[in-house]
């Protein structure tokens, strides 16, 4: 009797052990991660489960893969038809390649959120998620986001460790098409360090994987900060095949985004100022030649920087919407219409 | 059986700790934090072929397989918060530098006419002076601007 009531004892010391140094496993802090009114990973999580269990007819919830430390990279799936393959064209929206952009998170998130809480509301949402599948992938880089949160707010990689006392990889510059040419790094402590090989990150693959297999039509990767609607190719100077195409849907974004707050995001091709190779936009182009954005966030100076003020998520957010929606329009105007 | 439940659930743990430290593949020489007692030390590490990645008033990180010992150095391998990065203003001398200031590998934050705002290892900072680019430390720590940068 004696010798169980100290087994029992000693289990509880060692759940509690066990929780205690999973915490300092994953960020050397005990304790829950917060970051105020911006979403952690955590409660990111919670926010996805509770939106598809309260809607679960047109919002489906899956993961495309695994994190280097084993995080889940959740997919938000909006569709009338949510458990069917339809053949509608698709559109994805993506937040959080880079840790620090606590406002790439938020965004898409809210986006889906509205999305799914204005269906069969608004006839305007309801057409478009009649008509087209829209995927959300709020934070492709949740190890990154979640050291941003506990131990180096300014922490931009992913957590791979790369070996030689140095961690993360940029996962923006580790995408397959042009991978190692300009505007990123071979040193493992550069903040823009490539990789040691396309793709050869877990994030980027299963980036990758899903939108292979997805074959979008349109995307838009949120970034902060900068405000700014860019286009490939980012690799170099010269204009994509679609520039004319590209810059016009660029200018149309931007242009929605001012009319909302009168905020000013700037359109271009992403190289317009300086080259940086293996990101997701040139990577999806290449592929799909499909008009792909980088929508750098709020501020438009690094006077916050990547730390927004939460008081200006909301706002972001609202510039933001009519904008997405009007590229998953435009996504659904490109499907051929059928006639019997 | 109660023992043996408790003496696996203790190998799960230190098992799920260590696969989270596993480094996935070795990178070639280890970045070591070197300490220094004096400039002269800092030149014979140069001397002897080191690139000082970053340089703080005790010690320097390098990256090396025996250098320091050959030299009878004090080293020991970094931790993260050993790899400090200034907050730099760069000015540039037209436009065209901005590539070769990017390719560098600093941590670009914004470019406001011709000056970029960056965080930058010593290594590039000194590579980018050897250039001609001029330099302007605006913070030693640029992580410990955080919250503090309006």
């Amino acid at each position: 009797m004696k010798s169980r009531k100290f087994g029992y004892q000693l289990l509880l010391i060692l759940i509690l052990m066990f929780l205690m140094t999973n915490s300092i496993c994953d960020n050397g802090k005990v304790g829950i991660p917060t970051a105020g009114l911006y979403h952690t990973y955590s409660e990111l999580e919670s926010e996805l489960r509770s939106l598809t269990k309260d809607h679960s007819s047109i919002a489906e919830l899956s993961s495309i893969g695994r994190s280097h430390e084993g995080r889940e990279l959740w997919a938000l799936k909006i569709s009338d038809q949510v458990e069917l393959d339809e053949t509608e064209p698709v559109v994805v929206f993506l937040g959080a390649h880079h840790a620090r952009e606590w406002i790439s998170v938020d965004v898409p998130l809210l986006i889906a959120k509205y999305l799914i809480e204005k269906y069969g509301v608004d006839s305007t949402i309801t057409h478009l998620i009649d008509q087209a599948v829209i995927w959300v992938i709020p934070m492709v880089n949740p190890d990154g986001h979640q050291y941003s949160v506990l131990m180096d707010r300014l922490w931009r990689k992913n957590r791979r460790n790369n070996g030689d006392g140095s961690f993360g990889v940029d996962l923006n510059r580790n995408y397959g098409y042009q991978w190692g040419g300009p505007g990123s790094s071979g040193d493992t402590f550069s903040e823009i360090y490539r990789g040691p090989s396309p793709f050869s990150e877990p994030e980027t693959q299963a980036v990758r994987t899903f939108l292979e297999h997805q074959s979008p039509q349109a995307l838009i990767s949120y970034h902060s900060y900068s405000q700014l609607v860019l286009y490939p190719w980012g690799y170099t100077s010269q204009p994509a095949p679609d520039k004319a195409l590209l810059d016009s849907l660029a200018v149309s974004l931007a242009h929605q985004i001012q009319s909302v707050h009168g905020k000013k995001y700037t359109p271009g091709q992403s190289s317009t100022l300086y080259l940086a190779s293996g990101d997701t936009t040139d990577w999806l182009y290449a592929l799909f030649g499909v008009p792909a954005f980088t929508i750098e966030l709020r501020p438009g100076s690094y006077n916050p920087g990547f730390e927004l003020p939460e008081s200006e998520i909301q706002p972001t957010f609202e510039e933001n919407l009519p904008a997405a929606l009007s590229l998953i329009n435009w996504a659904i105007q490109q499907q051929p219409v059928v006639t019997d | 059986m109660l023992r043996s439940s408790i003496l696996i659930i203790a190998c799960v743990i230190l098992a799920f700790c260590q696969s989270k430290q596993q480094p996935h593949q070795a990178a070639g020489p280890m970045l070591q934090k070197v300490y220094y007692k004096s400039p002269e030390e800092i030149q014979r590490l140069r001397d002897a072929g080191a690139e000082i990645i970053v340089q703080e008033p005790d010690y320097v990180v390098i990256r090396t397989e025996n250098m320091v010992q050959r030299l009878d150095m004090k080293s020991q391998p970094i931790q993260e918060t050993d790899l400090v990065q200034r907050l730099v203003k760069i000015v540039l001398k037209d436009s065209s530098d901005l590539q070769a200031v990017i390719n560098s590998g600093i941590d670009l934050w914004q470019v406001i006419g011709d000056t970029v705002i960056a965080r930058a290892y010593d290594i590039y900072i000194e590579r980018l002076r050897q250039a001609g680019f001029t330099i302007d430390i605006i913070a030693q720590n640029a992580s410990k601007m955080e919250g503090r940068i309006r």
